[in-house]
Formats: structure tokens, C-alpha cells, sequence
């Protein structure tokens, strides 16, 4: 399930190139692929253990820096081809 | 033989027909996303009967991933939009533009086309804005040139200033003629 998770979480990211999805919508957006949906804390624990391995990274919103807004790296690009 | 399931037809579609789906489902039919309504525009148009459910499923695995990237190629195309219409944004500010298009585009049931739409009013009015620029740089080259005219004819301009033989139309008339030469067409 981890694995699935992590894979469309990259998946949806890979999608919004090259802009960068508000933490809000990925939840959001992530739950329409997986079963049983995900809670926001465990998306976010996701989206940081996915970041320490340089897979995902994220900007801070303009205006709202409590907005995390996340797009894929090439290491995360890399992944997903394999 | 045994009919095939309604969410399998769904999922083996010709590329128009699923785009067209894709489409309804994700910004509506005249504003209206519901699945039942779609439902049976599905079977008015394309003769194909779905349930529900089907049409759930299929907006999990390909209409709703297809918003993102139809977002993301919508919010990119701005910057051609932007370039056709002559307006002269920073590269900063229309990163800045870019991102909340395709913020507004993936959060909501937005058409593309509504958002380059908005986008054309911000670009007109950059371009309007330009368009005021230049007639104010036009008018100051003409009331430079006109001072430069007049600095060099100023003596010829006293003259016809105290000439009594002509009446103030006159007087303008022969200035502008002075300093501007023959207007056309006289």
C-alpha cells in the first residue's frame, strides 16, 4: 500500500509539470486513486519521507507560506520509469 | 455470449469520445457535473448506456488525472497567449500568472478556456496600458519637436503675432504652416 501511495502521489506530480500542486488539491486528488483514501497528517508524513529522498519537493505559496505546493524532482521522474 | 460490463466500455474508448467525457465530467455540462446528468448525455450522444458507478470509476482513472495535465497545458500556453497579444510581461510575473492558472484550473471544475479567457482581459489591459505609454511618448516627440520648430522660427513667429492684417485663425494657420509646413490636402 506504502508503495502505491508513494507511486501516485509521484503520478499525480508528474501530471502538473511543470507548475506545482497545493498540498490540498495532491490530497485530494491522491484519494480518487487509492482505497482506503488517505488522511491529511498521512499524506503530509508521506510527502516529507518522499522529500528526504529528493523524490518530491515543495515551494511555499506566494502570498500563504502555510501553503506547501509540491512538484516532482528528477530523481522522482527517474523512479517512475523504473 | 455475456454483455460486457458497463465500466469496461468505458474504459476502452476512442480517444474523442473520451475526451469529450473527460470533458463533461470535469467542467460540466452547462455548469452541472453531476454523474447522472452526464450519464445520460453519454447515452444521447454516443449511444452508450453506463451506470453510475462505471462512470465513477472512470473519472478516478482517467478523467480526473487528465484535469491536472489539460491544466498544466492550458496554464503553459499562456505564455504564447501572452506573446500573441503583444503584452510585455516580466518573465517573474508571468511564472507568477502561470502557477495560479493552473492552481485555479486543477482545484476547480474551471474550463481552460474560461481561464484564457480572464487571461486575455489581464493581457489587454497590459496592453492597453502600453498602448497609453506610447501615445504619451508620441505627444511629448511632437511637443519637443514643436518647441525645437518653434525656438528656430521664433522671430518669423513674432511677426505674424503682431500682424494686424490677420485675424486669430489666420495667425494659428500661418504658425502651424511655419513650423509644420503645408498641412495635406491644402
Amino acid at each position: 500500500m506504502t508503495a502505491e501511495i508513494k507511486r501516485q502521489i509521484l503520478l499525480t506530480l508528474k501530471q502538473c509539470q511543470p507548475f506545482a500542486l497545493p498540498e490540498k488539491t495532491l490530497h485530494y486528488q491522491v484519494n480518487f486513486a487509492i482505497r482506503p483514501p488517505i488522511n491529511e497528517d498521512e499524506l503530509a508524513e508521506f510527502l516529507i519521507s518522499m522529500r528526504s529522498q529528493k523524490l518530491i519537493d515543495f515551494i511555499l505559496d506566494d502570498l500563504d507560506e502555510s501553503v506547501r505546493k509540491w512538484h516532482i524532482t528528477e530523481a522522482g521522474k527517474a523512479l517512475l520509469q523504473k | 455470449m455475456s454483455k460486457p460490463r458497463s465500466d469496461a466500455k468505458l474504459l476502452n474508448l476512442p480517444p474523442k469520445v473520451e475526451d469529450q467525457i473527460c470533458d463533461w465530467l470535469n467542467y460540466g455540462i452547462d455548469g452541472d457535473t453531476k454523474y447522472e446528468t452526464v450519464r445520460e448525455k453519454i447515452y444521447e450522444k454516443f449511444n452508450i448506456r453506463t451506470s453510475v458507478g462505471a462512470l465513477y470509476e472512470f473519472y478516478r482513472q482517467i478523467a480526473a488525472p487528465r484535469r491536472l495535465a489539460k491544466a498544466a497545458a492550458a496554464a503553459g500556453n499562456l505564455k504564447e497567449e501572452a506573446s500573441a497579444r503583444g503584452a510585455h510581461f516580466k518573465e517573474a510575473s508571468l511564472a507568477v500568472l502561470q502557477q495560479k492558472g493552473f492552481e485555479i484550473l486543477a482545484q476547480q471544475h474551471t474550463d481552460p478556456k474560461e481561464l484564457v479567457a480572464f487571461f486575455g482581459m489581464i493581457l489587454d489591459a497590459d496592453r492597453l496600458a502600453i498602448d497609453k505609454q506610447k501615445v504619451e511618448l508620441q505627444r511629448d516627440r511632437f511637443e519637443f519637436s514643436a518647441a525645437k520648430a518653434a525656438l528656430k522660427h521664433v522671430r518669423e513667429l513674432k511677426i505674424i503675432s503682431s500682424d494686424k492684417s490677420l485675424n486669430e485663425e489666420a495667425k494659428i494657420e500661418a504658425v502651424r504652416e511655419r513650423l509644420f509646413g503645408k498641412a495635406p490636402g491644402k
